[in-house]
C-alpha cells in the first residue's frame, strides 16, 4: 500500500512548512507565520481540482426529401445558396446583394428540429432601418440618399442551439483590509482567505449560427432569441422566405457555445464571492453535462448595399426587431464635432478655473 | 513765579524725548539718535499710526534684560498701549525684536520677512534707516493682500502670474481634448452595433443556479503599523507658530498680557 505525502507550503512566502511541536502548528521559518493544521489541509485538498470537460451528444441528422414547391437560388458571386418558393422571383442574393439564378436541382432539406417564425414584416424591416439611421450624426451624409432600400429579404437562417448543465468548481485567493487609529500608530490589518466554491447551472437554447455566409459578429448582435416562440418545423412557415441550409457542422459550432457557456458559468460563480477587498481568480474548471444539439432556422431580415465601393450588411432580427450593422463614419464631421466640442469644453473649463482661483 | 519756572524745567528734563502734548512714538533712553534723527523718526511712525490706526513705538534702551521681548511689550504696556507694535533695540545686549500686542498680532506672520530688512539697517548702524523701515514694514504688513497687484508684484514676480495662467490653459485643454475624445467616440459607437457576445446569459435556465458548496477559509493575516506623527515643539516658553509667511514666537509680558514676536535677534 503506497502512502502519498503531501509536502505543505507556507501560503505567505512560498517556502516549506514544518511543524512547530511547542506551538503544536505549522511554523513557517522565513516569516513566522502560524498556521492550524486543518487550515492547511484544507488549503491544499481545495487547490486539486480537476481539468474542464465537455460531454455533447452527436447530433442525428434528418433529411426531407419531399421538395414541395421549394427550389435553390445560388449566387454566382459570392457562392451562396438559399432555398426558397418556385414562385417567388428572386433576383438579388440576400448575401451579397448580387443576382441569383434559379438551381433545378434540390437535394433535400435537412430538417430542422425548430423554427420561430417571422413576427416582423418586411415594410416594418424598412422602417427599423430608416430609423436606425436617424440621429447618427457622424453618418456620411450622403449614405441614406444613395442607398435606398427597395428589397429586402427574409431569410431563415441555420442555428445550432445547445442545452447542457454545466457544474462549476472555482478556487480564489481573496484580501479583506481593516482600518484603525491608536494613539500612536495608524494600524492595517490584511486578511488572507483562501475561497472555494462550487456551483451549478442550466443553459437551454444557447445558439451558434451555422453558416459562414454571414459574419458571426452581425449574427450575435442580433440576439436575443426567445424560445418560447419557436414552434416544430413545418415547411409552410417558409413560404414566402428564404432559407439556408448550414455549412458549418455542429462540431464546429461547439466550440463557441463551449466559450460563452463556460464564461457565463465562471462569472456566475464568481458573482457570488462578496465581501472582500481584492478577489483574485486561483483555478477553475467546468464540467459539462447532458449536452444536447439541436437545429433551427431562425428569422431575419438581411440585405446589402454598396457605398464607397464598400458592402455594408444590414440584419434585424425577425422575431423580436431588433436591427444590426456597421454604418460609414463621415470623417470630415467627425473632426469638425471633435472641433466644436473641444471649443465649448475649453471655455467652460478654462471660466471655471478662473471662478474658482478667485 | 520762580517756583512755577523751576516745575516747568524739571518736567522738561525729566522727558527729554517726549514732546509736551504729543504721543511718543520713538523714545530712545540710550541717545544713540540725534535730535533730527527723533525728530524724523516720530513724524514718519506718526504717520504711519495715523494712517493705520495702530498704536506704533520704537523704544532703545540701556538697559539689560534676558528676555528682550518680555521687555518690549512690558515698554508697550508702560505707555498704556495694550494693542501696537513696538520695535525694541537694546543696546547693552546688543538684541532687537519686533513685539505685537492685541489685535497687531494679526501680522505676526510677516516678523520673518520684517527682520530681513532690519538686520541690513541696524547691522550698518542705521538706527533712523532701521527705525522708518519698521514704520514701513508694519504699514505693508497691515494693508497686505492676497491679490494685491501691487503687493503680488514684489512676491509674486511676473514669471509666477505667466505661470499659473498658463498652468490653467493647459489644464483647460487637456481636459477639453479628452472630453472631446470621449465624446466622438461615443458617438463613432452609435455607428458600430456588430460585436460577439461573450456569454451566454440569455439563455439560462431560470432557477437553475444552485450554489453546492461554498466556504472561505482564513490563511494568515499581516499586520501594518505605521507611527502616528507628533506635534511640533514648542519655543520660548510662551509657544510659538506659523502664518503664512513665516514664523513667529509668543509670550506674555510681566502683566500677563500675551505677545507675538520674533524672538529677538542679534545685530
Amino acid at each position: 500500500m503506497t502512502t502519498s505525502i503531501s509536502q505543505y507550503k507556507c501560503p505567505n512566502c512560498g517556502a516549506p512548512i514544518p511543524f512547530d511541536p511547542n506551538a503544536q502548528k505549522l511554523v513557517c521559518k522565513h516569516c513566522d507565520t502560524e498556521f492550524e493544521v486543518s487550515t492547511l489541509q484544507a488549503m491544499v485538498s481545495e487547490e486539486n481540482i480537476a481539468e474542464d470537460s465537455y460531454n455533447w451528444e452527436e447530433y442525428q441528422e434528418t433529411t426531407l426529401n419531399d421538395a414541395n414547391g421549394q427550389t435553390y437560388y445560388v449566387c454566382p458571386s459570392c457562392g451562396g445558396q438559399v432555398i426558397g418558393d418556385k414562385t417567388m422571383s428572386a433576383s438579388q442574393c440576400p448575401y451579397c446583394g448580387n443576382s441569383v439564378i434559379v438551381e433545378d436541382k434540390f437535394e433535400g432539406l435537412l430538417k430542422p428540429d425548430l423554427v420561430i417564425p417571422f413576427k416582423y414584416t418586411k415594410e416594418e424591416a424598412k422602417k427599423a432601418y430608416s430609423d436606425y439611421l436617424k440621429g447618427k450624426k457622424l453618418l456620411a451624409k450622403d449614405f441614406e440618399a444613395k442607398n435606398i432600400v427597395e428589397k429586402i429579404n427574409g431569410l431563415y437562417v441555420p442555428y445550432w442551439l445547445f442545452n447542457c448543465d454545466c457544474s462549476c468548481q472555482a478556487r480564489f485567493n481573496a484580501t479583506r483590509v481593516r482600518t484603525y487609529m491608536t494613539r500612536d500608530f495608524d494600524v492595517e490589518e490584511i486578511e488572507h482567505y483562501l475561497v472555494y466554491r462550487d456551483g451549478d447551472i442550466s443553459f437551454e437554447n444557447v445558439p451558434v449560427d451555422g453558416t459562414k455566409k454571414l459574419p458571426a459578429e452581425l449574427m450575435e448582435s442580433l440576439e436575443p432569441f426567445d424560445f418560447k416562440d419557436a414552434v416544430d418545423f413545418n415547411t409552410a412557415y417558409l413560404s414566402g422566405f428564404f432559407s439556408d441550409q448550414y455549412d458549418e457542422s455542429a462540431d464546429e459550432a461547439i466550440k463557441r457555445a463551449n466559450e460563452r457557456i463556460k464564461a457565463s458559468t465562471v462569472e456566475a460563480i464568481n458573482s457570488t464571492v462578496i465581501g472582500y477587498v481584492n478577489v483574485v481568480p486561483t483555478s477553475s474548471n467546468v464540467r459539462f453535462d447532458n449536452g444536447k444539439v439541436s437545429y433551427a432556422l431562425l428569422p431575419i431580415y438581411i440585405f446589402s448595399t454598396k457605398y464607397n465601393d464598400q458592402v455594408y450588411r444590414f440584419a434585424m432580427n425577425g422575431q423580436t426587431g431588433k436591427f444590426s450593422g456597421n454604418l460609414p463614419a463621415d470623417s470630415k464631421r467627425s473632426l469638425g464635432y471633435g472641433f466644436i466640442i473641444f471649443v465649448i469644453a475649453f471655455i467652460l473649463i478654462f471660466v471655471l478655473e478662473i471662478l474658482l482661483a478667485r | 513765579m520762580k517756583k512755577l519756572i523751576c516745575l516747568l524745567s524739571f518736567f522738561i528734563l525729566l522727558c527729554p524725548s517726549i514732546i509736551k502734548g504729543e504721543q511718543a512714538y520713538v523714545v530712545d533712553e540710550a541717545n544713540i539718535l540725534s535730535q533730527d534723527e527723533i525728530n524724523s523718526t516720530q513724524n514718519y511712525l506718526k504717520q504711519i499710526a495715523e494712517e493705520d490706526n495702530i498704536n506704533i513705538v520704537c523704544y532703545i534702551t540701556n538697559e539689560y534684560s534676558d528676555d528682550i521681548s518680555v521687555q518690549g511689550a512690558d515698554f508697550l504696556e508702560s505707555l498704556g498701549y495694550y494693542d501696537g507694535a513696538v520695535l525694541i533695540i537694546n543696546m547693552n545686549t546688543r538684541m532687537y525684536d519686533i513685539v505685537l500686542e492685541g489685535d497687531s498680532q494679526s501680522i505676526a506672520g510677516f516678523i520673518e520677512e520684517g527682520f530681513e530688512y532690519l538686520d541690513y539697517y541696524l547691522g550698518n548702524g542705521d538706527f533712523e534707516g532701521g527705525i522708518k523701515r519698521f514704520g514701513s514694514w508694519v504699514h505693508d504688513s497691515l494693508n497686505y493682500k492676497e491679490d494685491d497687484i501691487y503687493y503680488n508684484d514684489d512676491q509674486y514676480s511676473g514669471p509666477n502670474r505667466e505661470n499659473r495662467l498658463s498652468t490653467m490653459l493647459l489644464i483647460a485643454a487637456g481636459s477639453a481634448a479628452f472630453i472631446s475624445i470621449v465624446v466622438v467616440l461615443l458617438m463613432y459607437k452609435q455607428l458600430k452595433t456588430e460585436g460577439k457576445k461573450y456569454d451566454a446569459f440569455d439563455y439560462v435556465t431560470p432557477r437553475s443556479f444552485n450554489l453546492r458548496r461554498s466556504g472561505d477559509v482564513f490563511l494568515y493575516r499581516n499586520v501594518i503599523r505605521r507611527p502616528r506623527p507628533k506635534p511640533e515643539n514648542r519655543s520660548n516658553g510662551g509657544g510659538g507658530g506659523s502664518h503664512g509667511h513665516g514664523s513667529f514666537h509668543t509670550g506674555s509680558s510681566s502683566s500677563g498680557h500675551s505677545f507675538s514676536s520674533g524672538g529677538g535677534r542679534k545685530f
